[in-house]
């Protein structure tokens, strides 16, 4: 028997803890903190307040109290990951399972859209596709980062797919004399819970830190609009001055992707406990 | 083996089809032709306009421009970059070995630390550094790779002093130089973004490998190994990571496109003159030739070292000599 590190054991609970934990906070800010993440509080004596007990994360540029746009940074950045892993995930299953089920050149070729999909680093397509459309706005962002990471869903899904299509229930389904579509929705796809909530936690880490990569570049969230990608951009102009502004929203990345991590893989040995 | 090689090189041809057709589809869905918001501008000349608007047959019927498109990639033509006043090839051109060294470093640095302590973890599972090593990778795997970057500025080119912060060489020094000054000067350069890059791409490895030396160390031949009194250190290295590295060779073929995800992030953080600093001011700029094209060359590097691995693991792992094409 292999011992695994005790905190394995636990990293569901902490996880989730965790993702519990900052979305109270997200949801709270208003009530957690005095300051609007907007307004510029004073731009001659506040610029670059070090953290303090009134600022316990500083100020920025614009005097803007850094802990205010933290918490509503993670509004912004959470819900555009949910949203955003909850398009490519369903989109990843439907083509998972059209590929799966029918098989055949449609399994094929979707499988093929799939490999160029993948081949082009995702940060390219998102950029490629952020280059055509100027004017995305928020929505059009989520929209975006659903549609273009929707590739290695569709793999997992189609091998799940794959394996149970051939088993006796399944085989039992259709002896009944049901439809496939009712087949499908009825014994298939309950069956990929497991793995579709693993891709979803994993996900969403993983989405978060795309979203943030993409307004660190002045791509994604558009200002004023607070989110920590383009907090640390910010930050980093004047990283001598006021490190602050720059190393709180990257901690608060940090911290919402390792709790995601953290429960994607704890539900992932959950699920298959030998696959560790 | 040749008739191997030659499938996988099929197909690696036909993903980059593939890929040049999903570029051209969203060129197509854009708003707008890529020439119409140029054309607003008075800085380029209308002669220029209307030789790319010829060469890609834009007044064309659909089916027309998709062939000139493909038939102009299949020539290198990648159309002209507006901003640089060349050839969007030109442009990428004199960028893609800086951003090639750089994927270079930060694949080495992800593989030999990853390795090292994957394989130390699997080895010791349990231990107490095996939990601290685990919390470190997750924790690195959780952090933006560009934060890490910022993080490593602060500390070591603005708090110590170490290392320089941005750029691939001294702007004002470099010219005067001696050679070994230069490769000097380069080094320092490459240090922090090859190592932030690393970092990221480490902390997978590490899980990777831990997982698959775990795999092996429970295995009866190990048990063997030890019992006809191998050192400890021979059946760890000799026998059991030899089969684990095998795993590890698939994921050279997966890093690829997260190394060149990485590498924009990396660049624009330390200014690296590279591909992915390139695409982003391109993208401010409306070059659409230029975005387009990192993008499909990105893809064929990405195919190409897929390939790579491919045949790579085919080398390694005897087992697939036998399976053949698959």
């Amino acid at each position: 028997m292999i011992r695994l590190p005790s905190f394995r054991r636990r990293d569901v609970g902490i996880g989730a803890g965790l993702i519990g934990l900052l979305c109270v906070g997200a949801a709270l800010a208003p009530l957690l903190t005095a300051y609007d993440p907007s307004t510029q509080i004073d731009l001659v004596s506040r610029q670059y307040a070090a953290p303090s007990l009134t600022h316990p994360f500083g100020t920025d540029f614009y005097s803007r109290d850094v802990l205010s746009r933290v918490l509503f940074g993670a509004r912004i950045s959470i819900s555009i990951a949910a949203i955003a892993v909850f398009l490519s995930v369903t989109l990843g299953t439907v083509v998972g399972i059209a590929a799966g089920w029918v098989g055949g050149w449609v399994d094929s070729s979707l499988m093929r859209v799939v490999d160029a999909g993948l081949a082009i680093p995702r940060i390219f397509l998102v950029l490629m596709v952020v280059a055509l459309w100027p004017e995305l706005g928020t929505i059009g962002l989520v929209l975006v980062l659903g549609l273009t990471s929707w590739f290695d869903t569709s793999r997992i899904i189609r091998a799940e797919v794959l394996s149970l299509r051939s088993r006796t229930f399944v085989e039992a389904a259709r002896a009944l004399g049901l439809g496939p579509l009712r087949t499908i929705v009825r014994h298939v796809v309950p069956h990929l819970a497991a793995p579709m909530s693993v891709t979803v936690a994993l996900g969403i880490g993983q989405m978060i830190l795309l979203e943030a990569g993409l307004s660190y570049l002045g791509l994604g969230v558009r200002p004023p609009t607070p989110s920590w990608g383009q907090m640390i951009a910010e930050g980093q102009a004047a990283l001598r001055v006021a490190p602050w502004v720059a190393v709180f929203p990257g901690v608060a990345v940090v911290i919402t992707v390792l709790a995601f991590s953290l429960l994607g893989d704890g539900l992932r040995r959950h699920f298959n406990p030998r696959g560790q | 083996m040749i008739r191997y090689v030659g499938a996988r090189l099929l197909h690696a041809v036909g993903i980059v089809f593939l890929v040049a057709t999903i570029t051209f589809v969203l060129l197509q869905l854009a708003p707008g032709d890529p020439l119409t918001r140029v054309a607003e501008s008075t800085l380029i000349s209308r002669d220029v306009i209307e030789q790319q608007r010829r060469n890609f047959g834009l007044d064309r019927p659909v089916v027309v421009q998709y062939g000139l498109y493909l038939g102009n990639l299949v020539r290198g033509d990648l159309g002209y970059s507006f901003r640089e006043h060349r050839p969007a090839w030109h442009a990428i051109r004199d960028r893609i070995g800086n951003t090639v060294l750089l994927a270079a470093a930060g694949l080495t640095i992800m593989f030999a630390l990853g390795i090292a302590a994957g394989a130390w973890q699997g080895a010791h599972p349990g231990s107490r550094g095996d939990t601290a090593i685990s919390v470190l990778t997750l924790t690195v795997y959780s952090t933006p790779v560009f934060w890490l970057g910022v993080v490593f500025v602060l500390v070591f080119a603005e708090g110590l002093q170490w290392l320089p912060a941005t750029g691939a060489t001294d702007p004002v020094t470099y010219g005067q130089l001696s050679a070994l000054g230069r490769a000097w000067d380069r080094l320092t350069h490459l240090a922090l973004p090859a190592i932030t890059l690393g970092l990221a791409g480490a902390a997978t490895t590490a899980r990777f490998q831990r997982a698959a030396m775990l795999d092996v160390v429970s295995q009866d031949y190990i048990r063997t190994a030890r019992a006809k009194g191998l050192p400890e250190r021979a059946v760890l290295v000799r026998h059991a990571l030899r089969t684990a590295l095998l795993p590890t060779v698939t994921l050279f073929g997966l890093a690829f496109p997260v190394l060149l995800s990485g590498t924009v992030l990396v660049e624009t953080v330390f200014s690296w003159p590279g591909m992915g600093k390139l695409t982003v001011d391109a993208i401010e700029a409306r070059d659409y030739a230029v975005v387009t094209g990192t993008a499909i060359l990105a893809a064929i590097l990405v195919v190409v070292g897929n390939l790579l691995a491919d045949v790579l693991y085919h080398l390694v792992d005897p087992r697939t000599r036998e399976a053949s094409v698959a």
